[in-house]
């Protein structure tokens, strides 16, 4: 068991320092296969997967993460992103930014960024040594 | 920390920190703006007292820091008129709202402070009470 803060999220290669929230989630499409004689029940067979990722950061412009994540928006590259325990159990995939947004800049809040990342390809299991 | 931090902006005030009474703290009289509370027997009115309440954890995962609540309290004389004493409560407020404090060790990201509310105490000396909240993150 591990407290989120104690994760790591690394932006092709780079530990994002300044990251606070971050949720990954790895869907897959459920293709129905239901016929009349499903004895009453539906049937379906794994279709897609995907994954997607949202996060919260605060807003440095210095940050190095931070800039790779707007480059990548701007170019529409992909990036490589790595999720871990502090242990090194994870998982690793690239994705592109979906969403880049520096706000609500509101009056009393401290001005954060929040991404979305949409995934492209395998996604890889990561454990303490690989 | 952050106390001290609001202190040394009160104490830059030349306006504010010249409407309160003088302490000795040591080193000869100063404006009584006293980061303890209660406040010294012996010192006389109207004074500050700055005095950190609560907080919440406020953070990255690299880096540490709070919002911190403080209270930031301006007591007065009973024999003197609440008038003044008002209207210093407002300059005190808008002193310490979206100030930029000097706090040892950390990165200070917005200071909110509420307007002065008016409170008394049980020996019925005036005051008013400005809540203030700093947003901090460690060096």
């Amino acid at each position: 068991m591990y407290p989120g803060f104690d994760c790591i999220l690394q932006i092709n290669g780079a530990a994002i320092g300044i990251i606070r929230d971050f949720d990954p989630d790895y869907p897959a499409e459920m293709l129905d296969i239901t016929i009349r004689d499903s004895n009453g029940w539906e049937e379906n067979v794994q279709g897609l997967k995907s994954w997607s990722a949202s996060g919260e950061m605060l807003w440095v412009p210095t940050n190095a993460g931070l800039q790779a994540l707007w480059n990548a928006y701007v170019a529409g590259t992909l990036l490589t992103v790595l999720w871990t325990d502090p242990d090194g159990y994870g998982r690793q995939g690239s994705a592109r930014v979906s969403r880049f947004h520096p706000g609500p800049q509101g009056l009393r809040d401290a001005l954060m960024v929040s991404i979305d990342l949409e995934g492209s390809g395998t996604v890889s299991v990561v454990s303490p040594g690989s | 920390m952050i106390a001290e931090a609001l202190r040394a902006v009160i104490l830059a005030d030349a306006e504010i920190s010249g409407a309160l009474a003088s302490y000795n703290f040591g080193a000869g009289p100063e404006p009584a703006v006293f980061t303890i509370d209660p406040i010294p027997r012996d010192s006389a009115l109207p004074a500050v007292i700055i005095r950190e309440v609560s907080g919440v954890p406020f953070e990255t995962r690299a880096q540490e820091g709070a919002e911190q609540d403080v209270d930031v309290m301006l007591w007065g004389n009973k024999q003197r008129s609440v008038i003044a004493l008002k209207l210093l409560a407002w300059d005190l407020y808008y002193l310490i709202h979206r100030c930029n404090p000097a706090i040892t060790g950390h990165r200070e990201i917005g200071v909110y402070a509420s307007p002065p509310q008016g409170v008394t105490d049980d020996e019925g000396f005036p005051g008013f009470r400005v809540p203030v909240m700093v947003r901090v993150l460690r060096n």
